[in-house]
């Protein structure tokens, strides 16, 4: 016994000896990680984590349009998402009914959906579930104060993120030409002037005072955001809008592929309008590529002007320099240059080649006079920059080519072609400040699309026109390209649009895109010209791509000019007479009025692409019931275009929206 | 009655019930510290634990001792009950939800597995090295283990490692110890080796082992090689073991003792809890930051504070002064135990304390090396301190028991 006693006693004491041990080591681990060495590492791990920079977004700023108003703007949205595990259960059961009903009240849905889903998703305990994206801060401010919802979102679950977006209250009239600044990309104004509205993030030193909470460390920020600036456009809504709808009505005549059309003032080279359409998968026409910008291509018959003002430049010619088109083709080094009139022109003068777009004779005119001495005819081209790029601003600017003699691929034929318009490449853009610049005496201006940026109304910076050649051409020379220009509109090509009440003055062009293929052509017609023909204000370019109805510059692309200049017209400061400026209103919406606000007495026409609010009271007043659902342009349309309806019969519209 | 209550509480320990409220009292302060609201609720459980105790002190010890086999086989029941109706947190079923309060069966077993084992081991001339004893030991502590581990619960089973200090107490051969430290020892060299390494290298310690000794003759060759077979049959099985109950978070928990805290891998998950918390008791220094200053307390950096990780609080605001006397109050506290344990008459009540003191013993060492980061993380709480109504109402009968016990034995005139 007296062993055993012993014995255990010792195990006992072992015992304790272990129990100290252990104290002792938790007492060297409590040494170790309090001991300075080991806590800097700690803390500075803390610091690291537990003090953040936070980024102070800086607003962006607006764009204006030329009268003030707003093309772009900034607002905040906010997207609600939920944490349904942090409310207490009995606060939960207690509310949700109550909450249900304001939410339904809010959505205009029933009360007992969100009863469901809110339900459902605690049970999951979903901790970031998405309620709603997007809501406007009125709507927000209402959201707060509903029940549970008012705990906050520790208490009540709310978790709130807030999202700048950005809004372009001219939606699809100039999309594009406004353009944005995103993961996209850049593009148009937004694009080309992001420095200036995006401004300087600011930034704060924050701390975390819980596991999901931070404060500002100091008091003062240590970057102060510093807000955009705001834009101020050269574009006017008004005429960006009659240049959409122009441009639109004829791509949707013509069932083209796309089109652009730019409106610039002549002294000061502003771009008033800039649109580009295209045709989507829905039929409709969008703005969503830059083509006036973009789009390098050879520009036809436009060209000529540039020809032959180097001819008469150069004193080669005259405008009554009498030129043999023979019987409208012209073998050339084996080559065959075609006049589109059968059986030609015969024995024509310069004058009459421009107005008649011969392109036998621009050939013959250029290749006869130019063809020892090819230089000399590039080298006024290069003088008037065409085969460079504008430089303007906006993004994503076409690159231009102008062929040299001695470069790869110049040969005989590349001259002659030259002359009318081949060979080369321009993007509408630079066609128009060319055109401009025969309006504006020989002074090129570089297209200028902001006048001023400002911020909280004062001005930082003033832009003024950028002359990129202060004469082309020598006085005579312009005003005889003037004059052939208001006569290519007057008895050429446009006769037809031809009105002396607002003489215009232009070249119609008509390009074969893909002459080198065999298949079907496609073309690409256009028309840049400059009104009223004698004090020229305003030049103007449109550019029809691969229209399926025709392709004569002169059927396709003028009348979008002509269009365009009969509604700008009264704004021109050559004075019309009052009665003919009523007149000339009266006209315009007396066209525009039998286009498309004919009645529709016996078949229904193709209504897709058409705006819902023009189409839908004329088919109410041509006695037809509509229904509709959605916003915007049509879709689709129950009854198939061409199909016989009666008075009284219902029509059912699918909109956009 | 009166008379009887007035002995009694003149025999009870006050020692002990000094030092339990000393934990209790600043074990609610730093609960305070880091919630309020569970302080407040905390503060009805101390409060409720009174009763508790009065009751534990009505019954007699022979209560205690007669009923401790219905008591085991209740929590046998309860244990079994529990994979059933039991609610599934983290992928385990261990818990009774009964409303608002839930309930831990093997809570429950602690209890009732240390009265069992003093009522085996209080039968005279019982002895542990008798092999009919041993098998009802390891009958009586094996039942619940296994359907613990069914739950399935490893942090707890843990806690059983306790009753391993009492039964070498009790006489069991140290050999039982040293094996059973050998297979943890194996069980780990598994997590980081490959098996077939480390059966190599028992090979040569193996053949070495037999060269070096003398002969035996064959039986004794025989023996050695069916252990040597066994060692190796655990060594490729362990890895199965830890893959078949050790869950992803176990798993982790263990591994990353072994990874740098701060790395970026493990420092926004696994190693998350394990560096917040270093970092607590780390910014403590020597006295500590104060009352409710500890910024990483206040803030709610460390998960599961007010409970578990309790310790991270005393360390921030309190600092090594006041973690070194709570390290000592429990010390003393555990010791005063085992003191008294040894000094029982009755074999049960000493068995019964030796119980006792070794599991708090392992709660709060495993509870200070996972916090100070020098064990793996198991979920375990600190006797007294930490928040929560079952684990403080289990550790407050355990001691209880014992105080009855104890007073008992001291108004005995044997």
């Amino acid at each position: 016994m007296g062993y055993q006693r012993k014995h255990i006693l010792y195990k006992s004491y072992l015992i304790g000896i272990g129990l100290l041990l252990f104290a002792c080591s938790v007492a060297f681990a409590l040494v170790k990680i309090q001991s300075s060495a080991e806590r800097k590492k700690y803390e500075k791990f803390a610091e690291a984590t537990t003090i953040r920079v936070n980024p102070l977004k800086a607003h962006r700023g607006n764009i204006y349009a030329r009268d003030g108003s707003l093309l772009a703007t900034s607002i905040i949205q906010y997207d609600i998402y939920l944490d349904l595990k942090t409310i207490q259960e009995k606060f939960f059961k207690e509310n949700l009914s109550s909450l249900s009903d304001s939410l339904g009240n809010l959505f205009q849905k029933p009360a007992i959906y969100f009863y469901k889903k809110l339900s459902a998703e605690r049970k999951k305990k979903n901790r970031y579930f998405p309620l709603t994206k997007g809501l406007h801060y009125n709507q927000y401010k209402r959201l707060k104060k509903f029940p549970i919802f008012n705990k906050g979102q520790i208490r009540g679950g709310l978790i709130t993120e807030k999202r700048e977006l950005r809004v372009h209250p001219l939606e699809n009239i100039g999309a594009r030409t406004i353009g944005y600044d995103d993961q996209r990309g850049k593009a148009g104004l937004e694009g080309a002037y992001s420095e200036w509205l995006s401004g300087q993030n600011g930034k704060r030193l924050e701390q975390r005072i819980s596991f999901n909470a931070w404060k500002p460390l100091n008091v003062w920020n240590e970057l102060e955001p510093e807000d955009g600036k705001d834009i101020y456009s050269t574009i006017d809504i008004g005429i960006q809008d009659i240049t959409y709808n122009a441009l639109l009505e004829q791509l949707k005549i013509s069932n083209a592929a796309h089109g652009s059309a730019v409106l610039m003032e002549v002294k000061s080279g502003e771009i008033h309008a800039m649109v580009s359409l295209e045709k989507t998968a829905e039929n409709t026409y969008e703005n969503r590529r830059n083509f006036a910008v973009w789009e390098a291509n050879e520009p036809g018959s436009t060209f000529k002007t540039m020809a032959l003002l180097t001819a008469l430049e150069d004193q080669k010619i005259d405008t009554s320099t009498q030129v043999n088109t023979t019987g409208g083709i012209y073998i050339l080094h084996g080559k065959k240059v075609r006049d589109s009139k059968r059986g030609g022109y015969g024995v024509i003068s310069a004058k009459k080649t421009l107005e008649v777009s011969s392109n036998i004779g621009m050939a013959k005119l250029i290749y006869e006079n130019y063809k020892s001495h090819p230089e000399k005819f590039i080298r006024h081209l290069k003088d008037w920059h065409l085969d460079k790029k504008l430089e303007i601003d906006i993004p994503g600017e076409g690159h231009p080519y102008i062929p040299a003699p001695g470069q790869k691929g110049w040969s005989e034929l590349t001259l002659p072609w030259m002359s009318f318009g081949y060979n080369l490449k321009m993007t509408p853009l630079q066609i128009l400040s060319f055109y401009n610049a025969i309006a504006n005496e020989g002074k090129m201006i570089k297209p200028l699309f902001i006048k001023e940026i400002r911020k909280e109304g004062q001005l930082i910076k003033r832009y003024f026109p950028v002359v990129k050649h202060p004469v082309i051409a020598s006085k005579t020379s312009i005003k005889k390209i003037q004059d052939l220009l208001e006569n290519a509109v007057k008895h050429g090509t446009a006769k037809k649009y031809y009105h002396p009440e607002y003489p215009y003055a232009g070249k119609t062009g008509t390009t074969q895109l893909n002459y080198w293929t065999k298949g079907k052509l496609s073309y690409s017609s256009s028309f840049a010209g400059y009104f009223p023909a004698n004090q020229p204000k305003y030049s103007c370019i449109v550019v029809i791509s691969k229209p399926k109805n025709g392709y004569y510059g002169a059927a396709i692309a003028a009348p979008v000019f002509d269009r365009i200049a009969r509604s700008i017209y009264p704004r021109t400061s050559r004075k019309v007479p009052r009665s003919l400026q009523d007149n000339l209103w009266k006209k315009r919406f007396l066209a525009t009025e039998r286009k498309t606000f004919e009645p529709f007495t016996d078949y229904l026409p193709n209504l897709k692409g058409l705006s819902g609010k023009e189409i839908i009271p004329v088919l109410e007043k041509s006695g037809f019931r509509v229904e509709y659902q959605g916003i915007g342009k049509v879709l689709g349309q129950s009854i198939p275009a061409g199909e016989k309806i009666k008075k009284g019969q219902s029509i059912h519209l699918i909109l956009e929206g | 009655m009166s008379t009887r209550k007035k002995t009694l509480l003149g025999h009870l320990d006050w020692w002990i019930i000094v030092m339990y409220l000393t934990l209790a009292i600043f074990g609610w302060i730093n609960i305070y510290s880091v919630s309020e609201e569970k302080a407040e609720k905390q503060f009805f459980w101390i409060l409720m634990s009174s009763f508790l105790i009065f009751l534990l002190l009505l019954l007699r010890p022979v209560d205690y001792k007669n009923g401790s086999y219905v008591f085991y086989f209740l929590t046998l029941l309860l244990l079994i009950g529990v994979l059933f109706l039991g609610k599934t947190i983290n992928g385990s079923k261990s818990w009774y939800s009964l409303g608002p309060v839930g309930f831990q069966p093997a809570e429950l077993s602690k209890i009732s597995i240390s009265l069992a084992l003093g009522n085996i081991l209080s039968v005279s001339d019982t002895r542990i090295k008798d092999q009919k004893t041993f098998l009802m030991i390891v009958g009586i502590l094996g039942l619940p283990i296994a359907l613990i581990l069914l739950q399935p619960d490893p942090g707890s089973i843990l806690v059983f490692f306790s009753f391993i200090l009492m039964l070498y107490r009790e006489g069991m051969s140290w050999r039982v110890l040293l094996s059973i430290a050998f297979f943890i020892f194996l069980f780990l060299l598994a997590l980081n080796f490959s098996s077939w390494i480390i059966i190599g290298s028992l090979l040569l310690i193996f053949l070495l082992y037999l060269y070096l000794l003398p002969k035996k003759g064959l039986r004794y060759w025989m023996e050695s090689t069916l252990a040597f077979i066994a060692v190796c049959v655990f060594v490729l099985l362990s890895p199965l073991i830890f893959q078949k109950f050790l869950k992803q978070h176990h798993r982790d928990r263990i591994e990353i003792l072994f990874k740098n805290e701060f790395d970026k891998e493990y420092r926004l998950d696994r190693g998350y809890n394990l560096l917040y918390s270093k970092t607590a008791i780390g910014s403590g220094e020597l006295l500590g930051k104060g009352f409710r200053k500890g910024s990483i307390t206040r803030g709610k950096f460390v998960p599961e504070q007010h409970t578990d990780y309790i310790f991270c609080t005393v360390g921030e605001e309190w600092g090594f002064v006041g973690s070194t006397v709570i390290l000592i109050v429990y010390l003393l506290f555990i010791g005063r135990i085992y003191l008294l344990a040894e000094r029982q008459k009755e074999a049960f009540s000493r068995v019964f304390g030796y119980c006792v003191g070794s599991i708090f013993l392992l709660h709060v060492i495993i509870n200070l090396g996972m916090v100070m980061g020098i064990m793996p993380t198991v979920g375990i709480p600190l006797p007294f301190f930490s928040y929560g109504g079952s684990s403080l109402w289990c550790f407050t009968a355990l001691l209880f028991i014992f105080v009855r016990l104890n007073a008992s034995d001291r108004s005995s005139l044997i």
